[in-house]
């Protein structure tokens, strides 16, 4: 069940057919395998799996907070402790040895083996360390072009083409001592790049800033393989949102750009003019002016419909009091975000969250 | 809405991750599993090995449509 769940099987399964190297699976919770397939001399193949384990004690140490995050009752707790109880917690690198000698034990040669599942890699049957190198070097010219690629069409706002799911990093050598490390510093790099692109193609700085550092943070807080390739596709979209968005508000100045930037990234602090005018660098009348004059809105509707925004999320994916949502939106009180969102929405919030959001949105369209 | 006694719970799962709105699993103890939240999801199978614990809970859809999407799985009250 727990390699079923989160796909980790089927990744191994479709493998069937490649060149037998051992394959380290990560999957959700920190949890990994080992699997590789075995093509009997008589016709036929098995799939060997070895786990699962924990990668490191901290994923361990993540799934116990997790469970205390949900706040779950005793009961469950403990059912809980009896299935993953027992899994052991080894380091990568000895979850890499284990993939070492599950080959050597089949086909009675050594190997090196793979993480995840990436795209067939003619270097896995090479022996010698120059091949490897050369390899390597290729590999890593080949997800160079494809980097660019995926900027190129950021740049210009649209979705890349479908291709293999990889990025720097991911195909790299696996006997450095920490390839988690190596994958994020190279997801990292990619995020800046990601950053400054948009940042050419006319989004605010102060956005595209405010986006990078936090799926910076995210990726630091990441602690499988599949979780940093999820993160890579969001923090691409993420971007690719930006420029979209950017373009399709191509009528305003860049005062305006700037000043909706600050206020999406600041929208659950305590805005004032002043604040917005001096981070934009505008005396405040000027910007007031120019915001409505270009929106077509005051600048105090505007916040309010992006806080609404925001309300309506919360209000749906959390249980969170509708007073507190209030007040982390900086509301005031809740009587006037009742106002406002009644207004904005067209019901309660508290009618809006029974209803689960959706059924609003079809009455409406 | 009560859940059967779950043999195939991959393919509950599987049909889970297919709803269009979020599906709880309400047990009589007061928990409250996300099934779309992947730590719910190895909470709520290794709970699942107890046979009360699935026949004394209950499923609850936030769209409502997602009931006929899991009907298979469901029993009438």
């Amino acid at each position: 069940m727990l390699l079923r769940a989160g796909g980790a099987l089927q990744l191994a399964i479709d493998r069937k057919g490649e060149e037998p190297v051992p394959r380290i699976i990560s999957g959700n919770l920190g949890l990994g395998w080992v699997a590789e397939w075995v093509y009997l001399p008589t016709g036929g193949e098995i799939l060997v799996i070895l786990g699962p384990v924990y990668l490191k004690n901290t994923a361990l140490e993540q799934s116990l907070q997790g469970l205390d995050r949900l706040g779950i009752s005793q009961h469950l707790r403990r059912q809980f402790y009896n299935v993953l109880g027992d899994v052991p917690v080894l380091s990568f690198e000895m979850l890499r040895q284990y993939a070492c000698i599950l080959h050597y034990t089949c086909y009675q040669e050594s190997c090196s083996p793979l993480v995840a599942a990436p795209p067939k890699n003619d270097a896995a049957e090479k022996s010698s360390e120059e091949e490897e190198l050369s390899a390597n070097s290729n590999d890593y010219q080949r997800m160079a072009e494809y980097e660019e690629m995926l900027l190129h069409h950021l740049a210009e706002g649209t979705a890349p083409p479908e291709g293999p799911n990889r990025y720097p990093g991911e195909l790299q050598n696996f006997n450095m001592k920490d390839p988690a490390r190596v994958i994020k510093d190279n997801l990292l790099i990619f995020t800046g790049l990601c950053s400054r692109t948009v940042i050419k193609s006319g989004v605010s700085v102060y956005t595209a800033r405010t986006t990078e550092n936090e799926w910076v943070q995210k990726i630091e807080a990441a602690t499988t393989f599949s979780e940093l390739r999820k993160l890579r596709e969001g923090m691409y979209s993420a971007f690719l949102r930006q420029v979209r968005q950017q373009k399709d508000s191509g009528g305003f100045s860049r005062a305006v750009q700037e000043c909706r930037g600050y206020i999406q990234a600041n929208y659950t602090q305590d805005l004032t003019l002043e604040e917005i005018a001096r981070h934009c660098g505008y005396a405040e009348y000027y910007l007031s002016r120019k915001f409505t004059k270009e929106t077509g809105m005051k600048l105090g509707d505007y916040i309010h419909t992006v806080r609404i925004d925001a309300a309506k999320i919360m209000l749906i994916t959390t249980r969170k009091e509708i007073q507190e949502i209030s007040d982390s939106l900086h509301f005031g009180n809740r009587n006037h975000f009742d106002r406002v969102f009644r207004h904005l929405v067209g019901v309660s919030p508290a009618k809006y969250r029974e209803l689960g959001g959706r059924l609003i949105q079809k009455e409406n369209s | 809405m009560k859940l059967k006694a779950l043999n195939q719970y991959i393919d509950f799962i599987e049909t889970v991750q297919g709803c269009e709105g979020e599906v709880f699993f309400c047990s009589s103890e007061g928990d409250r599993l996300n099934l779309k939240s992947m730590l719910s999801q190895f909470l709520f199978a290794a709970a699942c090995g107890d046979r009360a614990f699935l026949t004394e809970g209950h499923v609850e859809c936030a769209v409502a449509q997602d009931y006929r999407r899991l009907e298979e799985f469901l029993t009438a009250e």
